[in-house]
């Protein structure tokens, strides 16, 4: 165990501040739209020519080369620079750049890889079906082989920026014989294809990212499967495990910065006595010391997994444990967000401009990437080794 | 940077663990109830000793072994996981504060394990310096030589026949417990700017209620596998599989911040005091919570002493009270400087 902080470490957190300092953009994000996609790429592409888009990422495919441990000093100067929500270009970087650089073919990294880091296209997520959430694996959207293509149908749901993306890592039925996690398919699919609808969803934070995407008979050619047909349920776990893993990262180290702006917040804002500020309430007082010392843990839980991805290159169990807590964490901040805005917090705010709408938006923290009841279940099977349900 | 143990670190791990399950099996405490403290032999004593347990952490020019607060940190888990006596960590705090005050008396009897320490915590306000004054709780001090104390302005070594003090029953029964009003000369005196002794004890409670938090987990984890009801294994169930869950995701965040909080504290980082706190308060909130639902998970066997799981919760607030409680820890953590 160390700590010991390379000389070179040193220069290149250096070198990401300063250059962050420079380029950050200080305009808020568009939350919705046409502008937000423009904004999220334009961003990705700035960072993309500055030399800081993909740090971890192999350097034949546009990426740096560098290690884990500066990707997570790249992304905790980010998170103090102030740096915008990564939005549309998350599933792209977080999950299907990942999942492409472990199991694509050299035909798709080398086509898709340097486009995701350029800031090129914006990618989303096709998994989830109405009824196949939580139990992942029931899924049902079919694609049946028709020569050097699957031909695709079904409903896919809680796509975020389907409406906005170019690509997608959809999960689609290739065989219905045998066990449900077998016969599943993982495969890219363009956007722009013909037979695709997409129709946004509304969320209790005003949000309208949520799609559902209906596919009829959607011709992908078979040259998209990643893996091998009938056998994307591994692609997927090691997407989910890349997500669980170091995916968060940049939102773990968000919340850092969240937590003392809270803080200051509460040093600012008159308290529930009316005379006093919030923070010298002693319940008050006491759970933002409690977040402040959660947050430090989930920094050195980030670190122990940045020290376990050198050893293990595939991710364990081991990232739900620090999902269940990041997203119990973030709800807990912004419910005490709430009692410390008092009277303000009716107030609907924007997403980057207060708190309140960040409140709405965090009820999804233990629902996105896995429930965390889902996540429990994993770490109760997997690393404590309790019995599965025989129904599952 | 490396927040997993290395080679060597998990041979400390491995060794200390075998000898504790050998010598000192959790079982030896079940069954009784008011059995009274629990006073270790001289031999096993002396045997931790030869090991360099007191000295673990302590410079080799000063008779330790050499290594540092991480190895102690190590050491404080697999001891609190045994729910060996407390005394045991105050022993090698007493040696660290005697190699460093002044005279070194009385450090080289500490590492060879022919003195030993208990704890004193102040109750309110206490004066540490030539001489320590105020009200104190002995803990664990029974058939020991020397109390440790420590607050934010340094640390000492105090005689225990100069305490006095009126014995009470112990919420832990094997622990002893005492109260006095002490006006004592100090035997040994390491101010706070030479070392923050507090500090190190405050660490080393928090990996030893890391132990206790992991051995709730797994003891709650065995249970869940082993008993049926209703034709399945319990832990079937997500009623006591998610409760489970969540006793293996508050280990990690008190190991992890504990680890991270040691080698902060061997860095000498400016933020050592923010992390080292924050350590103690996650890492007293995982043991005493998970070892609550623990008892929940073994029914109403788990409110019996034919079952270890009480166990566990009462050496839980037995080191939570020890070197500055959960509450004092997050007052600390909030008048700290930003950690960003």
């Amino acid at each position: 165990m160390d700590l010991e902080i390379t000389a070179e470490d040193r220069a290149f957190r250096d070198e990401v501040r300063s250059w962050l300092h420079e380029n950050v953009p200080r305009e808020l994000r568009p939350e919705i739209g046409p502008e937000a996609r423009a904004f999220d790429l334009a961003w990705q592409r700035k960072q993309f020519e500055g030399g800081w888009a993909g740090v971890a990422w192999p350097k034949e495919y546009g990426g740096r080369g560098l290690s884990l441990l500066q990707q997570m000093i790249w992304f905790e100067e980010y998170a103090r620079a102030g740096g915008p929500y990564i939005g549309t270009c998350f599933v792209g970087i977080n999950h299907a750049g990942p999942t492409l650089i472990a199991r694509g073919s050299d035909a798709q990294k080398s086509f898709h890889l340097p486009k995701i880091l350029r800031g090129d296209v914006v990618w989303c997520q096709g998994f989830s079906e109405p009824s196949a959430g939580s139990d992942l694996a029931s899924l049902k959207t079919r694609a049946v082989l028709d020569g050097d293509a699957l031909v695709v149908t079904g409903q896919k749901i809680w796509t975020s920026f389907a409406q906005l993306a170019d690509y997608q890592e959809l999960l689609v039925r290739t065989s219905t014989e045998g066990r449900k996690h077998h016969g599943i398919t993982w495969v890219i699919c363009d956007m722009k294809s013909p037979g695709i609808e997409v129709r946004p969803i509304v969320t209790m934070s005003g949000g309208a990212e949520f799609c559902e995407v209906f596919y009829e008979n959607v011709r992908i050619p078979v040259a998209n499967v990643v893996g091998k047909l009938d056998d994307g349920w591994g692609v997927a776990m090691s997407t989910l495990g890349i997500e669980r893993g170091t995916g968060f990262i940049p939102e773990q180290m968000a919340l850092a910065a969240e937590v003392e702006e809270l803080i200051a917040e509460a040093r600012v804002r008159v308290g529930p006595d009316g005379r006093r500020p919030a923070i010298a309430d002693d319940e008050i007082a006491r759970r933002l010391a409690q977040l402040r010392a959660e947050v430090a843990a989930l920094r050195a839980m980030t670190l122990a997994t940045v020290s376990r991805a050198r050893r293990q290159p595939v991710p364990g169990p081991e990232g739900s444990l620090t999902k269940i807590f990041f997203s119990d964490i973030r709800q807990r901040m912004y419910k005490l967000a709430m009692e410390i805005l008092g009277a303000d917090a009716l107030v609907l705010t924007g997403m980057a401009d207060g708190w309140t709408r960040s409140y709405l938006r965090s009820y999804a923290a233990t629902l996105g990437g896995g429930t965390s009841e889902i996540q429990r279940n994993i770490v109760a099977e997997r690393i404590l080794g309790l019995p599965k349900d025989s129904a599952q | 940077m490396d927040l997993l143990p290395d080679e060597a670190q998990q041979e400390v791990i491995a060794s200390t663990a075998a000898l504790l399950a050998k010598e000192l099996p959790v079982s030896r405490l079940r069954g009784s109830f008011g059995a009274g403290p629990e006073r270790l032999a001289d031999s096993l004593w002396r045997t931790f000793a030869e090991l360099g347990w007191f000295g673990l952490g302590l410079a080799d020019d000063l008779g330790g072994v050499g290594f540092s607060a991480v190895e102690e940190v190590l050491l404080a888990r697999e001891l609190g996981r045994a729910l060996a006596p407390p005394s045991v960590i105050a022993t090698l705090l007493a040696a660290r504060c005697a190699a460093l005050a002044p005279d070194g008396q009385r450090r080289d009897a500490l590492l060879r394990g022919t003195l030993r320490a208990g704890w004193v915590e102040p109750v309110g306000d206490a004066e540490i310096g030539s001489r320590v004054r105020g009200r104190f709780q002995l803990i664990d001090a029974g058939g020991t030589q020397l109390l440790l104390v420590a607050n934010a302005s340094g640390a000492a070594l105090i005689d225990v026949v100069a305490t006095g003090g009126e014995a009470s029953a112990c919420l832990d029964d094997a622990v002893s417990l005492a109260a006095a009003s002490i006006d004592a000369p100090a035997l040994a005196l390491v101010p706070a700017a030479r070392e923050p002794l507090a500090l190190r004890a405050a660490l080393l409670t928090a990996a030893a209620l890391t132990g206790i938090a992991e051995a709730a987990r797994d003891q709650a984890a065995r249970y869940a596998n082993e008993r049926v009801q209703f034709g399945k294994p319990i832990g079937v169930f997500q009623a006591i599989k998610h409760r489970c869950a969540d006793m293996a995701v508050r280990a990690e965040v008190a190991w992890q911040q504990t680890a991270y909080a040691a080698l902060a504290l061997r860095e000498s980082l400016t933020d050592a005091a923010f992390q080292v706190a924050s350590a103690k308060a996650l890492a007293a909130q995982a043991a005493l919570e998970s070892s609550a639902s623990n008892v929940q998970v073994h029914g109403g066997y788990g409110f019996t002493v034919e079952y270890d799981a009480q166990l566990l919760v009462k050496r839980a607030h037995v080191y939570e009270r020890l070197a500055g409680s959960r509450t004092q820890q997050l007052a600390a953590v909030l008048v700290a400087p930003a950690p960003l």
